[in-house]
């Protein structure tokens, strides 16, 4: 019933543009992944691809060991065995609930499709509406029913594309956290496309964070987000200050002194820590340009030399404008990359 | 439970959608091609350039004065009944599409008789005046009013449906912005109407050069006239043919014009959610003057020349076992031209997504001028007579060609409703049925289909009364003893006998009026925003 | 996956009515309410007929009383049957081509459509010149091509020739159908065939400079247009005429006070006639009905339908004439073939396009 999906360098080009530049990730069964980027950065299209909506140019997807894409090989979307949920939840308007959920169940007796489609508005708590037609459902209860019937069939893994942006708020929430605890259940391996940081960072089992069409870098949702392995992984998920610093013998020696940079190379560097890292200390090396109240805590920017700007998040109380300050940074949440041009 | 993955290989095959489009494509684009072909042969050039040129300007200033009266009176019926309320409106807003149910020839029976010299408007002005002005119908200016008339209802059908699609925001930025009402409507209403009024107008000239029966009765000589005078009198069906070229081109243009106006629409309908417009009231004499306005526009282009027409035809005693066996076979024809028009357009549709092509190609049949339409048919029924036995006598063979033939002439007309039905089916739509493991054409048939089928039945029905009043095809492929109540209409009219032409004509407004009605309370209802 | 699921319930519904519409189809009712799958020696005889009058129907009903040989046919305009014939090739079930203009049969006879019928009885009533010199076709009717007038300002000495009609006497005063129409161009085709090419083209010139008004309508309106003062003469078939001064119709009846009918004369030999024919088809599969139908049409009683119903003349030797008709059908005919017709139809119409006859 489980499988786990792989995608192995995939490549897809419109034209000149590419969308999916050789990208690389896998699927566990049981876990959601989310794929996390801009739009426009791809992850629709990678989406899509596992799917079967498209064709890749090269590469290769693969299910439990079976290839479903790639090789001269494209299994029809429809023999995929992948689940899809729509950001628009795509309910068919001239069918019921039931109807809806017993789409996707051909292959059974009339009795038992009917069976399963219950089972599954059980599982969503909308037995009750059964026979009503999509319309006169809410948004939250839609995306219920679409998870319900791409459910149904047992796909090996669900593809979800930006499946809760259409809701609002406080819902959203609810109703992200009892979708994905389904799908945990299931054992299928499951995609969450989305270019929502706080949803991807806590929803997430494995996060993948996508890039102008590449994977820049996977793992555990805090492992990705405190030791980004590039500016541009780390710009993804939050503000960021990025210091210029010189590395030499294991040291980074920047404007505002020096950090330990075990294992980086030497040479020109940049020093990325969190804002919320950043702990202001007395001192001169640092001008507070401005303090803005940011709902229990405080952004604070600062000018240093050499155009130097950094920003720090900080609680308790802040300094004032146009006070001199230092900072002091945790060398646990530092990370050191390369310099701009690489 | 678990499906055995069966990869295939990546060099599929066409699905069985796009097969069935490409037969659908060859069946309406078969005509026009056998034409094309005829014009090709060898064959004496009998019309001087002057004649020629003379055709050719009477067909462009027909066109050209249709354009603009059918143009003129569609959008100001439009603007009045989609953005004012005076008294009568409801009933107006069904009444003025019913001038779609006339077909264009009885109209011109009507007129023709009603403004003749010694008719009745003008011998009793002779009788009051002691002089009769000219006032004849027979002319390029007659023709031009009674295609007018008979065509505005494209014009504020697509007028209508476009008002539908604004949103009432866009004219109260007008309005806050300091724009007077008749400001409002130069600048704002007319700008944004304009695809509208392209693709009613582009409709309007269509049928206006595609016209067989209105011009040919009122004598006015256009290309339509120099094709069937090539053919009848020199008997050369490829002078016909290439005659018939420029008419083809035409269409081509206008079919490009209306397409063009089309995607414009699709933006709209994106925001079909907006605040519906208001209606402004109209009151006192402005009310009156635009319940005048529409009811004669109803009067002049359905109620004067049926009513004279009924007034004729119950001054002789009716064939009534003859009309009775043709509104039978008529509907029989119309039923199953239907049908199979409906199931080709919708094949296209479906299958010539990915090919738009095949579409544009097919969308050429609906243009072509009926008296090319005859040439063309011939050579594809041709095949069929000899080649089957018995074909050429059966009547089950006849119906079918003639299904054929209306097919098509008709799945292009067909296919705009149901193409701009199947737009509004999201592509997630029919993800979402593929991921739940149907196929292409699975897909298509649970989900788009029924999903569209409005759109559906608006195309089945605009062919069944397309049918209904449909002459030269009819005229030339019936079989044996198969008359229709437009061929009967047609012989009577051709005998010079008015008043038994009256019957038959009646009888087709008769069963197309409902019909008619029925698809513009639609057009209403879409415009209210009620989908289903 | 089960077909029915595919369509929803209307749309099966839908497909139900159009198969139970098309039920009197497997019927196969014909025309005559007859079943049309009898064997074809059984007595069918197939007709293309280019007439559309209602004597013709009660014609077919008396011949299929006389011989038990059914009609079916399909009516259309000459030129729409002459291409369908040609379409239809070896396949045509077409037996009897009727057409109601000796021109247009002979373009029929000249694509090869037709074969001589060989009917002592045909030839023997048919007088010479309303015949196919083959006897590919024979003229069952006559109809002539001559004028109404205004009898008020028109005195019938002034249209006895047909040059009259092109004198300057009837500047604006003539009113004419236009040239597409086949009796126009068979008239200017026999014009052509007395008086050479040339003088024709003046014929035609001196008429277009004498119309009251653009040719439009029928001859029906070129009658009423008489009546109603806008010209003072028109040329017109005979049987039109005819049919309006007998109309029930009062308005018809009051138009035609004064409305005479005048017989212009080709060259002192007669006047200009039509005829409408019957044709035996090249392939006719039914070759012995449809003689027998060419010969019944030439007979005493369809001769007098004919008479009596549509006003034209009888064609065959010694067939009866209505009393009211008696004085018309007397008067001469131009004794030209009227196979000459056909050949000079193009001529005739590339005459009238030079003249502006629209």
């Amino acid at each position: 019933m489980t499988a786990e999906v792989h995608i192995d360098q995939v490549r897809k080009a419109y034209g000149s543009r590419l969308a999916v530049a050789d990208a690389s990730q896998s699927l566990a069964p049981g876990a959601v992944t989310c794929l996390l980027g801009p739009s426009g950065c791809g992850k629709s299209t990678l989406l899509r691809l596992i799917a079967g909506l498209e064709r890749l140019d090269s590469g290769r997807i693969t299910m439990g060991g079976r290839t479903l894409s790639g090789a001269g090989v494209h299994v029809p979307v429809e023999r995929r065995r992948i689940g899809l949920v729509f950001q628009d939840f795509a309910l068919f308007p001239h069918l019921t609930l039931l109807q809806n959920v017993a789409f996707g169940l051909g292959g059974l007796a009339r009795a038992e499709r009917r069976a399963r489609a219950l089972e599954l508005l059980e599982r969503v708590h909308l037995a009750d509406r059964a026979n009503a037609y999509p319309h006169v459902l809410s948004g939250g209860e839609q995306q219920r029913v679409a998870l319900a019937r791409a459910l149904a069939p047992r796909p090996e893994a669900v593809l979800l594309d930006e499946p809760f942006s259409g809701l609002d708020g406080a819902l959203r929430e609810t109703v992200r956290r009892a979708a994905l605890e389904l799908i945990r259940e299931t054992g299928a391996a499951c995609l969450l496309v989305t270019h929502d940081v706080d949803e991807a960072l806590m929803a997430a089992d494995a996060l993948a964070v996508m890039h102008q069409g590449r994977i820049l870098q996977t793992g555990a949702p805090q492992d990705v987000y405190q030791r980004p392995t590039s500016a541009e992984a780390a710009r993804l998920l939050g503000p960021i200050n990025l210091i210029p610093a010189r590395i030499a013998d294991g040291v980074a020696f920047t404007a505002v002194g020096e950090f330990p940079a075990s294992g980086a190379p030497a040479g020109a560097g940049r020093l990325g820590v969190r804002p919320e890292d950043v702990a202001l200390t007395t001192g001169n090396a640092l001008r507070v340009r401005s303090v803005r109240f940011a709902g229990g805590r405080w952004t604070v920017e600062l000018t240093g030399p050499d155009g130097l700007e950094l920003r720090a998040s900080v609680t308790g109380t802040p300094p004032r404008e146009g006070e001199t300050a230092g900072i002091r940074l945790d060398p646990g949440r530092l990370s050191v990359f390369g310099s701009e041009k690489n | 439970m678990s499906l055995p993955l069966r990869a295939r290989s990546d060099r599929r095959g066409p699905s069985p959608l796009a097969w069935a489009a490409l037969l659908a494509a060859l069946v309406a684009i078969a005509p026009l091609a056998a034409a094309v072909m005829t014009a090709l042969q060898p064959g004496a050039h009998s019309l001087t350039a002057p004649t020629f040129l003379r055709y050719a300007g009477a067909s462009a200033a027909l066109a050209a004065m249709v354009a603009v009266g059918a143009t003129v009176l569609g959008a100001a019926a439009g603007v009045l009944v989609g953005l004012h309320r005076f008294p009568g409106r409801g009933l107006m807003a069904w009444l003025l599409a019913a001038p779609l149910a006339a077909p264009t020839f009885v109209l011109a029976y009507g007129y023709a008789d009603l403004f003749d010299v010694a008719g009745p408007i003008q011998s009793s002005l002779r009788g009051a005046l002691g002089v009769s002005p000219d006032l004849n119908v027979r002319s390029l200016w007659g023709a031009g009013l009674i295609l007018s008339l008979a065509f505005y209802p494209y014009v504020y059908l697509t007028v209508r449906a476009a008002l539908a699609h604004q949103s009432a925001s866009t004219l109260e930025a007008a309005r806050t912005l300091g724009a007077t009402r008749a400001q409002t409507l130069r600048r704002i209403i007319l700008p944004l109407l304009r695809p509208a009024l392209a693709a009613g107008a582009a409709l309007a000239v269509m049928e206006t050069l595609a016209d067989y029966g209105a011009v040919s009765f009122l004598g006015v000589q256009t290309l339509t006239t120099g094709v069937v005078r090539a053919w009848s009198v020199f008997g050369s069906t490829a002078e016909a043919a290439r005659l018939a070229l420029p008419l083809v081109g035409a269409a081509a243009v206008l079919l490009w014009i209306e397409r063009r106006s089309r995607q414009g629409r699709v933006s709209d309908a994106a925001r079909a959610k907006a605040t519906p417009l208001a209606l402004e009231p109209l009151g006192g004499w402005r009310g009156l003057a635009a319940l005048v306005f529409c009811v004669g526009l109803i009067g002049l282009g359905l109620a004067l020349p049926l009513g004279w027409l009924a007034h004729q035809g119950l001054s002789v005693e009716p064939d009534t076992a003859a009309l009775v066996r043709a509104g039978r076979n008529v509907l029989i024809l119309a039923v199953l031209g239907g049908a199979l028009t409906l199931g080709l357009a919708t094949a296209l549709a479906l299958g010539g997504r990915r090919t738009p092509f095949l579409t544009r190609l097919a969308g050429l049949g609906y243009a072509t001028p009926g008296a090319v339409m005859a040439v063309g048919l011939l050579a594809p029924a041709g095949f069929l007579w000899r080649g089957v036995e018995g074909a050429a006598q059966g009547l089950g063979a006849g119906v079918l060609l003639l299904v054929l033939a209306y097919a098509s002439r008709l799945t292009a007309a067909a296919l705009e409703p149901i193409g701009a039905g199947l737009e509004r089916v999201t592509p997630a739509m029919a993800h979402a049925a593929r991921s739940l493991g149907e196929s292409e054409t699975g897909a298509a048939l649970r989900v788009e289909l029924p999903m569209a089928r409005g759109a559906l039945l608006t195309a089945a029905l605009l062919v069944f009364i397309d049918i209904l009043k449909e002459l030269p095809a009819t005229v030339m492929l019936r079989p044996f003893g198969f008359d229709t109540l437009a061929v009967i209409a047609d012989r009577y009219a051709k005998d010079e006998r008015l008043a038994q032409a009256a019957w038959p004509s009646l009888l087709i407004v008769l069963i197309a009026a409902p019909v008619v009605i029925w698809l513009n309370r639609q057009v209403s209802r879409t415009a209210r925003g009620v989908t289903q | 996956m089960p077909l029915a699921r595919l369509f929803n319930r209307r749309l099966t519904i839908g497909l139900g009515l159009a198969a139970m519409l098309s039920l009197p189809l497997a019927a196969c009712q014909g025309e005559d309410g007859k079943r049309d799958d009898a064997p074809a020696d059984a007595g069918v005889v197939n007709l293309y007929t280019a007439r559309h009058y209602d004597s013709d129907l009660q014609v077919y009903e008396a011949f299929t009383e006389a011989t038990g040989i059914r009609v079916r046919r399909i009516e259309m305009p000459a030129s729409e049957m002459i291409e369908r014939l040609r379409a239809e090739g070896d396949a045509s079930p077409a037996d009897v081509i009727v057409i109601a203009d000796a021109g247009a049969m002979g373009r029929a006879a000249e694509a090869g459509l037709l074969q001589p019928a060989a009917s002592d009885d045909l030839v023997s009533r048919v007088p010479q010149n309303f015949r196919d010199p083959q006897n590919r076709w024979f003229g069952f009717t006559r109809r002539a091509r001559v004028v109404a007038y205004d009898s008020a300002k028109v005195r019938p000495e002034e249209i006895d020739t047909y040059e009259e009609l092109a004198s300057p006497r009837f500047r604006g005063k003539l009113c004419v159908r236009n040239s597409d129409n086949p009796y126009n161009i068979s008239l200017l085709s026999a014009l052509i065939e007395h008086w050479g090419p040339e003088r024709a083209t003046e014929w035609a010139r001196g008429v277009v400079a004498n119309m009251a008004r653009p040719p439009q309508g029928g001859d029906t309106d070129q009658i009423r247009a008489v009546g109603a003062g806008q010209c003072e003469v028109a040329i017109t078939n005979s049987y039109y005429f005819l049919r309006m001064a007998g109309s029930e119709n009062a308005a018809d009846r009051e138009i035609m006070q004064g409305v005479r009918l005048g017989f212009p004369s080709l060259d002192g030999r007669g006047s200009h006639n039509n005829v409408s024919a019957a044709g035996l088809a090249a392939n006719a599969p039914n070759r012995a009905n449809a003689i027998r139908f060419m010969e019944f049409l030439t007979e005493a009683q369809a001769q007098g339908v004919f008479a009596e119903v549509t006003n034209e003349f009888p064609t065959a030797e010694g067939a009866a004439v209505p009393e009211r008709m008696r004085d018309y059908a007397a008067r001469p005919v131009d004794p030209l073939p009227m196979s000459a017709y056909g050949p000079r139809q193009a001529e005739a119409q590339r005459i009238f396009e030079a003249v502006g006859w629209r």
